[in-house]
């Protein structure tokens, strides 16, 4: 194909062509940064948070008899939730704690552990009953919490904890804690580490999601209490139906509310949702308006030029000749349109990342990116090339 | 060189049939120069639309150079086109985004020639019409008289057998017509046959034989009005070019 004549004609149309170059680099900019951002929320979502959340249910009771003042009652109550929820058929565990999972945040403090120099800070939870199997979790180390490891005088501070083998290996680093002990900041309270959880995940600010400290405290008093039950496969459902006639039998002085750990984390995540959609619109709008840009500007260039294409043909074109003529074109000004875009792609990753915590643009995402837009190009040339290419050679004898 | 019998030639719209050629038959051998006149509307734009492959016909037999050209395909006539015609229109038909190099070089890219042949015919073409100096010019930067002895050099490099014109002086004032004629006259003593349509009769008895198109069919292929006209029109001309 002659470029060397049609890139010279193509100077002297800058204008159209500046238009269509400057919208593909503007279109690949935008496209490939926001499938980054799409790929960076995908794998926020695709992270696990080391519990069996699918089968996991929360139920919450706030009293509002006035006996919920006295802690032997509370205590009491307690017990007996505990003991008919886990007689409710499908129900696998019950732990009274104040941890949900997904919940994007919870309880955290600052702490010290014996052999680490610095202060740290965790997430923080109490839990009572079968913790682990409430969760569904896995212990890497040691062992689960016993009713001994539970202070009879509620309020004496606990003596051990559960922690994550991040927060182990960020203390002590890879080798067996059990045994290690973590005091508050000031040394007091010292509570030794008997058990490690195979893995833990809660999503929380200044990043300390993978970080978690459980004691065998009450999380219970008299504004209410907090109950993570786990149930057998399939049985969610019945399970949840059920809770609240349980509860409101062993004490019927409170308000009771009831969810699934699945519906927490689909509300945790519909900010990443809402971003992937939108992106997803922004990319296909986008897309379509360049292609119908080419498709625009090339048209228009194929009607304005008629005599000239007729009078190629008197001079011997094929219609073959004619199509390669505008796809040659059309490849011209997308190749210089993306070569800029790769150069924008880059600049708009890079504010990107300056101002949000956005992720750094992968070369393969800008590969991808330039050959998609580069088939959009050649698919939105076909059909005004396809014109081009029908218009009669009697058309250059035609005087108008 | 061409030979047409009964060509038939009906343009069809919505509303209405045009008959454009009717039983049109001629004769034009090797090396003629024929001038075609006509009122206008006659036909002598679809019969040189016709004979150049340019366009289909509907009845009747055409021979060209030898070649019954009714059943060739559409790339075919392309290459005919491009080899063994060379096209001079009204409106000079240049490209107007290419210079005048580039726009005589267009027929011979599409006939796939090497650049330094290309060069050497673009070249020595430019020199025959006297534009070699302004090869990087734009059409829009030239007359209408040197816009057309472009195209002429368009022809030119591509060395045809036939040269069809379509009233090539028509957009052109009388000392810029008879440059091109000029140029005419001087490739078809080379050889090349030409086949042109004119309403100006200073430019038609320039041709060997003059041919007149009435309503889609050629009239008196030979009369001795045209003699006549010759004559007159010469010295005409004669008193016009002072
Ligand atoms: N593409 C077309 N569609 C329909 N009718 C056409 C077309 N081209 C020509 N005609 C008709 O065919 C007839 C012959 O036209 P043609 O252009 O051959 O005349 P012409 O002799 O070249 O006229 P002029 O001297 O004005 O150029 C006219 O009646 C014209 O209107
Ligand atoms: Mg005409």
């Amino acid at each position: 194909m002659p470029i060397g004549p049609i890139v010279r004609a193509m100077k002297h149309n800058r204008t159209r062509f500046a238009l269509i170059i400057f919208e593909i680099a503007i279109t690949l900019a935008i496209v490939t940064n926001a499938v980054n951002m799409i790929l960076a929320q995908r794998e926020q979502m695709k992270k696990t948070s080391g519990f069996d959340d699918d089968n996991i249910l929360w139920a919450s009771a706030v009293p509002f008899a006035p006996e919920f003042k006295e802690q032997s009652y509370i205590e009491n109550v307690v017990m007996g939730d505990l003991r008919a929820i886990r007689a409710i058929p499908g129900v696998k565990a019950v732990a009274a704690t104040g941890f949900l999972p997904w919940q994007g945040g919870g309880s955290s403090g600052t702490m010290k552990a014996e052999g680490y120099p610095d202060k740290f800070q965790a997430q923080t939870y109490g839990a009572r009953g079968d913790l682990l199997g409430a969760l569904g979790a896995k212990l890497k180390y040691g062992r689960a919490f016993t009713e001994n490891d539970t202070p009879v005088d509620p309020n004496e501070s606990t003596k051990v904890c559960i922690i994550s083998s991040k927060l182990s290996e960020k203390l002590w680093g890879k080798a067996n804690p059990i045994g290690r002990v973590i005091t508050s900041t000031e040394g007091q309270t010292p509570r030794t580490v008997v058990g490690v959880l195979d893995e833990f995940y809660n999503p929380y600010s200044w990043n300390i999601g993978d970080y978690v400290r459980f004691t065998p405290g009450r999380a219970y008093d008299g504004t209410g209490s907090f109950y993570l039950i786990r149930s057998e496969p399939g049985a969610s459902k019945s399970v949840a139906d059920a809770l609240e006639k349980t509860l409101v039998k062993v004490n019927a002085g409170r308000v009771f509310r009831v969810g699934t750990v699945p519906q927490v984390k689909e509300r945790y995540f519909s900010g990443n949702t809402l971003v992937i959609r939108a992106m997803t619109a922004v990319i296909v709008v986008l897309v379509f308006i360049t292609a119908l840009g080419i498709l625009g500007i090339t048209s228009l260039a194929v009607a304005e030029r008629t005599k000239q294409i007729g009078t190629r043909r008197a001079l011997g074109a094929t219609k073959g000749d004619i199509l390669k003529h505008f796809l040659t074109e059309n490849w011209i000004v997308t190749s210089i349109g993306l070569f800029l875009g790769i150069i924008a792609t880059y600049a708009l990753n890079f504010f990107l990342v300056s101002q949000l915590t956005d992720t750094k643009m992968p070369w393969y995402l800008v590969g991808v990116g330039v050959v998609l837009l580069w088939l959009n190009g050649l698919v939105a040339t076909i059909p005004p090339a396809l014109r081009a290419a029908s218009v009669s050679p009697a058309i250059a004898t035609r005087t108008v | 060189m061409l030979e047409m019998k009964n060509i038939k030639k009906v343009y069809r719209t919505d509303t209405i049939q045009t008959h454009a050629l009717e039983d049109f038959s001629l004769l034009v051998e090797s090396g003629e120069f024929v001038s075609v006149m006509g009122p206008s509307g006659s036909g002598k734009t679809t019969f040189l639309n016709v004979a150049g492959l340019l366009d289909t016909f509907d009845s009747g037999t055409y021979i060209l150079d030898g070649k019954d050209v009714s059943k060739l395909s559409d790339s075919e006539m392309s290459r005919i086109r491009n080899r063994a015609i060379g096209f001079v229109f009204q409106s000079f038909n240049l490209i107007p985004d290419l210079n005048v190099f580039d726009n005589v070089d267009v027929p011979l890219r599409y006939r796939g020639l090497g650049a330094a042949d290309r060069k050497q015919r673009i070249e020595r073409a430019l020199d025959l019409v006297g534009l070699s100096s302004r090869a990087k010019h734009l059409p829009s930067q030239l007359s209408g008289g040197q816009q057309q002895r472009v195209a002429v050099a368009r022809v030119l490099a591509g060395d045809p057998k036939l040269i069809l014109a379509d009233e090539p002086t028509g957009n052109l004032d009388s000392l810029m017509a008879r440059e091109i004629m000029d140029l005419l006259d001087r490739i078809n003593a080379s050889g090349t046959t030409i086949v042109m349509v004119t309403h100006s009769p200073e430019c038609a008895v320039r041709a060997q034989r003059q041919i007149h198109v009435l309503d889609g069919r050629v009239v008196d292929l030979e009369t001795p009005r045209i003699s006549l006209a010759r004559n007159e029109v010469s010295a005409g001309m004669a008193s016009t070019l002072g």
